[in-house]
Order: C-alpha cells, then structure tokens, then sequence
C-alpha cells in the first residue's frame, strides 16, 4: 500500500464574505484580552472525514465541482500544509506540481531553472544531471535553454515545469490541472509520460477538468462533494458519466422563480420570476441548438419606475466573459415596454446564430442608467444557464464548434 | 522500481523528535545551496554594477561612519577608526542584512511556499549563505585598508569567518522565531526594520564597549552581539579579545533562539501556509 489516509479533515476560517481572515497582531491580543470572538468568521470543514487507501501503480482521477475540495487534498498530501484532523501515512517520495511554473525565477535561464526546479522538487546535483538530456529533450526547449525563462511562452515554461516534475521519478506524483495547459500534441506526451509512470509501479493521484484524460488514465476515481468523498470506485466510466449528467441536470436551471430562499427585492421592484422560454412562452430545454430562438422572460413587480432605470439581462461565457447586456429601454421611447407600477411581463429574444456552442449565464440585471447597478452582473441572484449544443449552421462545412467567442452565421455575397 | 524507503506521516501536529527536523533540513542541503545560489545569480545579474557593489558598499559605509563620528561625534578608539569601524560593520552588515532576509523569506517566497512542500527551515538559511559571500568580499576590502593605513594585521585574522559564521548561526536563530510570525502577522514587518536599527545602536558597531559607563557594562556582557564584535577587531589586528561572559552569552542565545526557534518553526510552518 503506497498511501493510507484516516480521517482527513482540514478546517478553514473565513469572514461572511468568503475572505481568508487578515490578521494583525494587535486584533489578535485583542481578542485574546477581552476573550471576544472576531465577528463575522465561520469556520468551514474543506475536506471532513476521508479515508482511503491507494495501491501500487493506481492511478487515481480526482473529480469534483469547485470547492468540492480537490485542491484541499492535494495540498494535505504533498504537505504543503497540515490537516486538522486525521493522518495520511505515504509510503515513498512525493512529487507534486500544483501550479505550474512555481519556483521558476524569470532572470534565470531555463538550464539553471532545472536544477532549482529539481532541488526543490528533492533531487540533488547528481540525480539531476543525470536526468537533464531526458528533461530537456521532453520539454522541447533545447535550443533556448540558456535564455532566461523571462523570454519564455507560457507553453514552454509549463512543458519545463511539466518534464522536470515527470522525470524526477517519484513514487507518488500529485498533479493538479496541469494538463489543461500546453498545445495537444504536448497533452498527449505528459499522458504517454503518466502511463509510463504508472506502469511502473508507481503512483498518480491526479485532479482534471479533461474527462478524456481520466477516462484514458485512470484505473480508480474519487468524487469529492462538499469535502466528503462520495464515490471510491474502480468503475471509472460509468462514474465519470454519472457526474457529468449530474451537473448538467444541475446546471440546467433554465427557470428562476421568487420564493422563500430566492428573492430579488429591492425599493423600486420586486423580481416574480425569470426564466428562458421558447417563441411560445414554454419552458425551455436545458440544451438548445444555436439555431433555435430563445427569449429571456421578465416577470417583475413595479414599485416606482423612473424612466433611466433598465431591466435587462447578462450573457456571460463560462470562462466569465462578459459578452453583452441589454436592458429594456435601449430602443426609441416608443418601442420600449412601458414598465409604470403594477406588474409586468416582458420578454427578449436572445439573438441566435450568435453565440458558440457551450455554456452561458443569463443574469437579470438592472441599472439607473448611466449611473449605478441596481441589480449587477456577476453578483445577480436571479441567473440562469443556456447550454447551446450544435445547429451551428446549416452548411455542412460549419459543423464543429470554432475556437471563438462568438459563432455568428453570416450570409456572404458577391459584390461584383 | 526501486523503493527510496520513504516514509512519511501527515498529522495535524508533528511528533517526530527535534533532531529530524535537523535531519531533514541537513538533507536538503542541496537545496539550501540553490537558495542561496540563486540568491546571488540573480542579485549580480540584475544589477549592473552588483558585483562592483558589493565592493563599493563598504567603502563607502566606512568612510560616512568614519566622517560622523570619529570627526564629528569625536569617538575615541585605540588604532585607526576606518578599521575599528570597518571590523564592525562587516559583521553587522552581516548580521542585520541575514536577520532581516531570513524573517522576510517566508512571505517573500509565498509562492513557492504554498504550492509545493520542501524543509521550511531552508530558505531561512539561504540568505544566510548569499549574505556570507558579500561578508567575505568585504574582508578582503577590510585587509586592503589595513594595508593602506599601515595596520598591523594579526595572526588571528584567519579566525573572523568564525565569528562571522556564529553571528550567522544566531541570526539564523532570531528567523525561525519571527519568520513565521512576520508571515502570519504583517505588524512585524514593520517592527523588525526599527528593532534591527536599534539593535546597531545597542551593540558595539561604531564605538568601542570599553567606552561605555560602568554601570551599563551587564547589557554589553548580556547583548550576544557585542563579544562578536570585539571578537572580529581582535581577530584583525589584535584589540583586546572580547570579555568570557560575552562570548558565553553570545553562545546561550545561539544555542536557546536556534532550539526554541525549531520548536515554535515546527508548531507554526503547518498553519502559517494558510495564512500567507
């Protein structure tokens, strides 16, 4: 057995608002004359209770939505910081790349950065020098290997942080969402490079976003929910399947509507509902063709309407883009839903044939315009998700989704 | 595969016994030295001048301590000042530049720190050994103004790298202790400036101990500095050798900073992390 964990827990504070407390010394002495709590801090459990046993040359996917506590275990295991409760007992030397490019100085060259790299990684001198052909050559970076990292692509300096951390050879290797970085063809080398390592005989505990890279490594999984571990199985494809339909399912709320824990209410409005709907008003499925008309439906109680104040929506990508807001009064006076006190049901489309295949957030929001966010993207409640998938165009030359923000399909003529 | 026979326990509180955590950090000796190398590349890389520098600096220290007070403050040695207070400063420079570094590291190296583990303790050594390069550069600038001024130089003056290396070893002390405090508690990087200032004026860097009020003779005996520095001006050219009682608590706070140090290093560097 390469790693047995009991117990693991780690504990974190943090004030309402999710900051890591900032502590000054004379807070501290405060608190500890007056015997008063800070305020504000709760204490969440970042990882509660797990246990696990890892064997010889396991591969071990580790899978879970954000905050589910992936990051948390990694750093338990590679030490960088002590649990709260628990033990883990490993049984060999650990390497672990939690980011890629630490301990990288940039006024050194790459050639001198291997040997940093490999020191604080645990490799001394000799043991470096002899892997250095091996690193190099694996990292690609050869001919600028007496260049400072500085002059470096991140591209390169991930295949460097990769290749020292693949070839130090631990017996344990904890690696955190490295490979969502570098071009395919260097993805496809660090997966050949972890098949190797695994072969023989050692072990990789890794986290990935990339479900192919999971499904082709790994011979266990671990799902993590809320710090626990929900599923330990060897069952890797039908697992991953579950969890991907799970947070669609999840992500699929297409409908938004004012009850006891959800409320938008403020002075001027009162927020009934918001939901995304077809050219009918029906409800929409949670994954749509690009090609398929969307509206985004507004059922809103007025209090005190001032003619500046917009109500609107947000479309934002997945990786947080912001790519538009339109409010209701955009348009001339008299095309404008005229929103006076009372209740109101307004609908817009969402343009279609527009966005790229994936996932998008709809947000309400409203503003006195041009003056101050009333309801502000990114911290809205009221957000829903459009999951476009395919009917990119009716060409068939314009069926795969295209490396873009936007996917328009646009009518092309010949001018003369 | 060959098996490295590591064994490693992850516990919330260590229970290993001290002399491991001494172990481990002899271990990553190697790593301790690319600190430092790495240190010293990147200072003399950046600077155009950096090597010059390390030169110049005491030069120039040597010659504004000179000005204010043996001209001005009218500060009475036995022998040339420029040397006494050269002797001094090369230990205090030394001395202070370490301290200040080594309780800096932890939040100057926060990056690494929180994304991969190594001993702790290694990079509050580092800057002990790149600051000894510059300490030994300044001697040979040390043994040119003896031989410019005519000083006699002593025998001894193989001896000062070991008093170097021990205000080294206490300095190192006085880190493991604030480190982790300065990492989890910003208030001591403001403090630990205007305490390193004041230490220079508490210890024997620009005037002689013997210059001093009987009366305050315990504080020299007590300040683990000043029998370092009496030390160094006996090493160059023969000053009178510093006090027993000094030299005894020089070694009695080197010895109770580095083992209490280790101690609150082991029981803070596991929660400090989360703090940084």
């Amino acid at each position: 057995m390469m790693i047995n964990v009991q117990n693991l827990g780690k504990k974190y504070q943090k004030t309402d608002d999710g900051r890591v407390i900032y502590h000054t010394l004379r807070d501290n002495l405060a608190n500890m004359l007056t015997g008063k709590r800070p305020e504000n801090i709760y204490e969440f459990w970042a990882l509660k209770d797990v246990s696990f046993q890892v064997n010889e040359g396991d591969v071990v996917g580790v899978l879970g939505r954000n905050g589910a506590g992936k990051s948390t275990l990694l750093k338990l295991l590679s030490r960088i910081t002590a649990p709260t409760t628990g033990s883990a007992e490993l049984h060999g030397r650990v390497g672990s790349l939690l980011e890629v490019g630490t301990g990288f100085h940039l006024e050194l060259t790459g050639r001198e950065n291997i040997f940093v790299n490999g020191a604080i990684m645990g490799m001394n001198r000799p043991e470096i020098q002899r892997k250095f052909d091996d690193i190099v050559e694996f990292s690609g970076v050869g001919e600028f290997l007496d260049m400072p990292v500085k002059h470096y692509s991140s591209g390169m300096i991930t295949r460097l942080a990769f290749s020292v951390a693949a070839f130090l050879e631990p017996e344990i290797l904890v690696i955190d969402e490295v490979l969502a970085t570098g071009d395919d063809e260097f993805q496809k080398r660090c997966m050949g490079q972890m098949k190797n390592i695994s072969k023989s005989g050692r072990t990789i505990l890794f986290v990935s976003h990339n479900m192919n890279a999971i499904n082709q490594l790994c011979n266990r999984l671990f799902w993590l929910e809320r710090g626990t571990l929900k599923a330990d199985t060897t069952d890797v494809y039908n697992t991953l399947n579950k969890y991907l339909i799970g947070e669609a399912q999840e992500n699929s709320t297409t409908h938004w509507l004012a009850d006891d824990t959800h409320k938008l209410e403020n002075d001027y409005f009162t927020l009934k509902s918001f939901a995304l709907v077809d050219a009918q008003g029906g409800a929409l499925p949670p994954i749509i063709p690009n090609d398929q008309q969307a509206f985004v439906e507004i059922k809103i109680e007025m209090k005190e309407y001032h003619p500046p104040m917009g109500m609107g929506y947000c479309v934002t990508s997945e990786r947080g883009e912001r790519l538009y807001w339109s409010f209701h009064n955009d348009t001339e006076s008299e095309k404008r839903p005229d929103l006076q006190v009372g209740e109101h049901i307004i609908r817009a489309p969402i343009p279609r044939n527009m966005l790229n295949e994936g996932s998008y957030q709809v947000e309400f929001v409203s503003r006195f315009i041009p003056y101050r966010w009333i309801v502000e993207p990114g911290s809205s409640p009221a957000s829903l998700v459009l999951q476009i998938r395919g009917g990119l165009s009716k060409s068939s030359l314009f069926q795969q989704r295209r490396e873009a923000l936007l996917a328009p399909e646009i009518v092309w003529s010949k001018a003369a | 595969m060959e098996k490295t026979g590591h064994h490693i326990i992850i516990q919330p509180q260590q229970s290993r016994p001290l002399w491991e955590d001494i172990t481990e950090l002899w271990h990553a000796r190697a790593l301790v030295w690319v600190f430092a190398w790495r240190e010293i590349s990147v200072r003399y890389k950046q600077a155009l001048i950096g090597f010059l520098w390390v030169f110049l600096q005491p030069v120039i220290m040597t010659a504004i301590f000179t000005f204010v007070f043996s001209h001005v403050a009218k500060i009475q040695v036995s022998g040339n000042y420029p040397v006494f207070v050269l002797c001094g400063l090369i230990l205090w420079q030394y001395f202070s530049r370490s301290v200040f570094e080594g309780c800096n590291a932890m939040v100057k190296e926060k990056l690494i720190i929180t994304k991969i583990y190594f001993p702790r303790a290694a990079i509050i050594v580092a800057p002990h050994i790149s600051n000894f390069l510059d300490a030994l550069i300044a001697l040979l600038v040390l043994v040119a103004l003896m031989l410019l001024t005519g000083t006699a130089i002593s025998p001894m003056i193989f001896l000062m790298p070991v008093f170097l290396v021990m205000a080294g070893l206490l300095s190192i002390g006085v880190s493991l202790v604030i480190a982790p405090l300065q990492a989890m508690y910003r208030d001591f990087a403001i403090i630990m400036p205007f305490l390193i200032q004041l230490a220079m004026f508490a210890s024997p860097v620009f005037y002689p101990a013997t210059s001093v009020p009987e009366n305050l003779t315990w504080f020299f005996m007590v300040n683990p500095l000043s029998g370092l520095l009496e030390g160094m001006r006996w090493a160059a050219y023969g000053a009178e050798f510093p006090h027993a009682l000094a030299l005894v608590s020089t070694a009695l706070w080197t010895i109770g900073l580095c083992v209490g140090g280790l101690y609150t290093f082991r029981i803070l560097q596991g929660r400090l992390v989360d703090r940084l």
